[in-house]
């Protein structure tokens, strides 16, 4: 298969189908930094979206110092941030009653991944922390992100990471404490999910692999 | 026992954020204190849980509504370059013109997309504003061929484009969507082509590119019986746009004061989905023509398919027929003549 940095290559001579193939190839992958970073699907397109055309019009400016996929998810990254901003700066009634209205209605907006009572609990602690730890928890933990990778990703020193990950973990200890690892006692309740996942946790704690 | 260590110095020892020395007692500590090691615990219990939120696949309906701005913003790059080839060649494309309100900018065209084309991707001209594509009624952008034979060819904002019908008496070029308004009857296939009501060009992928169908909306109503003569009337009275055809690029009329809103529907089925369905269904191989009719009394669009060994393909399929889902209704092969 053509490699990531091929395919940009052709983008950047004018293949107007190059930059659609490369967001196809890793679009999994660079949603689900989004939706765990924004929690709302509308508006984890919309900062993938904006993403994907700036990196569309930055391509040239890529220089191959780190790996396309990284280069894609740091501007993944920032426009998730930008977006977080921003919507701290709107009021938040209004995004949270739209959020509120779509689920009665049976709207399929809300990310599944956050309709199960312990997935919601986590992501409603996980948004309390400061926006840093938030990224860095979603890149490390939640999609277990190496280290060197997430920093490259995050423009940070590795040792920025591991502290911005350990202090939200503190963080969440306390909002989280009553909740077991899934593995333990929910996978019954939360059906096949867990079972068919390629998401299971693990027994222990892995960090100091990472 | 001294005291016990902060969760916030427990996850600095896990993270290994922490100095040698601290990190020994540390660990020493924790190896004697039940409450500190159940702290430590409780943060990989965190951790745990943060790696248990399940992961999904991007909901098509997003992945399409970036990938259709991302098929813009492509659109909009190869025409930076489209603009300047066709006033440079003015001379050698004689009816080429661009429209009045400088939207023929926005349409690619397809002889100079070739891939060797220079790009100009930040080139934008003035007064270009970003697309912000969030409705799935988006119309594709299109490539435009050689589409003159036999009407006119209003350029409408936003890339969609129509072809008023002069198969009989004067064109029907109506502005906004083109799906016939109020009840319409149906009429036999066989008098298809004085009843197409507008025609026009629907983007589909083809072998890593995009080519245009020829789209047509006709007030047919296919049956079993008919299907094979209402194509080959239909096949025989419409206008190719053959993608091998040399021609004008970029064909403008007379009735170039077009207010037109863009081309976003063709009958009941929007021309991005349309996009999608005739990729999906055409998985390779050329399409001849799309019609956007009925079949027995329902809504369908009739795919023909360039034939092989002297063979047409028709695939009958319905409204929701998609990028990824075929929503067929019947096949047909149907021998050249």
């Amino acid at each position: 298969m053509e490699s990531d940095a091929e395919l940009l290559r052709r983008h950047v001579n004018g293949d107007p189908d190059a930059f659609g193939e490369l967001f196809l190839r890793h679009k999994d992958r660079l949603w689900a930094v989004a939706i765990r970073t924004l929690g709302d699907p509308e508006d984890a397109a919309d900062a993938l979206q904006d993403a994907m055309i700036s990196a569309f019009r930055r391509a040239d400016s890529f220089r191959g110092d780190s790996a396309v996929t990284t280069w894609l998810h740091r501007i993944v990254v920032n426009a998730c941030l930008d977006k977080m901003r921003r919507r701290t700066a709107r009021p938040e009634v209004g995004a949270s009653d739209d959020h509120l209205l779509d689920a009665a209605a049976g709207e399929a907006s809300v990310d599944p991944a956050t309709r199960s009572d312990v997935s919601l609990e986590v992501m409603a602690a996980l948004r309390q922390l400061p926006r840093d730890q938030q990224v860095a928890l979603v890149l490390v933990d939640m999609l277990d992100y190496p280290v060197a990778e997430a920093a490259q990703v995050l423009g940070v020193a590795e040792g920025t990471v591991k502290s911005r990950c350990a202090r939200g973990r503190a963080r969440l200890l306390p909002k989280l404490a009553h909740l077991r690892q899934p593995s333990q006692d929910s996978t019954a309740r939360r059906g096949n999910r867990f079972a068919a996942g390629s998401v299971l946790p693990a027994q222990e704690g892995s960090d100091e692999a990472r | 026992m001294i005291g016990h260590f902060s969760a916030d110095e427990l996850a600095s020892y896990r993270a290994g954020t922490t100095s040698a020395t601290r990190a020994s007692k540390i660990a020493a500590h924790l190896a004697g204190c039940v409450r500190c090691a159940g702290v430590d615990a409780s943060l990989a219990n965190v951790s745990a849980l943060l790696a248990s939120v399940p992961a999904q696949p991007m909901p098509d309906r997003l992945t399409d509504r970036v990938s259709a701005a991302l098929a813009a913003e492509s659109t909009h790059r190869a025409t930076a370059v489209t603009a300047a080839a066709v006033s440079a060649s003015a001379g050698t494309a004689p009816a080429a013109a661009a429209s009045p309100t400088g939207q023929a900018g926005r349409l690619r065209t397809a002889g100079a997309t070739s891939q060797g084309a220079p790009t100009a991707a930040d080139a934008a001209p003035p007064g270009y504003h970003r697309w912000r594509l969030r409705m799935p009624e988006w119309s594709s952008p299109l490539v435009l061929r050689s589409l003159a034979a036999t009407g006119v060819l209003v350029l409408l904002a936003g890339g969609g484009f129509l072809l008023a019908s002069a198969h009989h008496g004067q064109g029907t070029a109506t502005s906004g969507p083109i799906a016939a308004r109020g009840p319409r009857k149906a009429v036999n296939p066989g008098d298809h082509s004085a009843n197409v009501s507008a025609s026009g060009g629907v983007r589909y992928r083809y072998k890593g590119t995009y080519l245009v169908a020829n789209t047509i909306q006709s007030r047919a109503n296919y049956t079993v019986g008919d299907l094979a003569s209402g194509v080959r009337a239909v096949v025989a009275s419409t206008p190719a746009i053959s993608p091998a055809t040399p021609g004008p690029q970029v064909t403008s009329g007379t009735n170039s004061n077009s207010t037109a809103a863009p081309l976003v529907r063709i009958g009941g089925i929007s021309a991005s989905q349309l996009t999608g369905c005739l990729s999906n269904i055409a998985s390779g191989r050329a399409v001849l023509l799309a019609d956007v009719a009925h079949y027995l009394g329902k809504p369908a669009v009739i795919i023909v398919l360039k034939p092989v060994s002297a063979v047409f393909d028709v695939i009958v399929v319905g409204l929701a027929c998609t990028a990824t889902k075929a929503d067929a209704i019947t096949r047909l092969s149907l021998p050249k003549s």
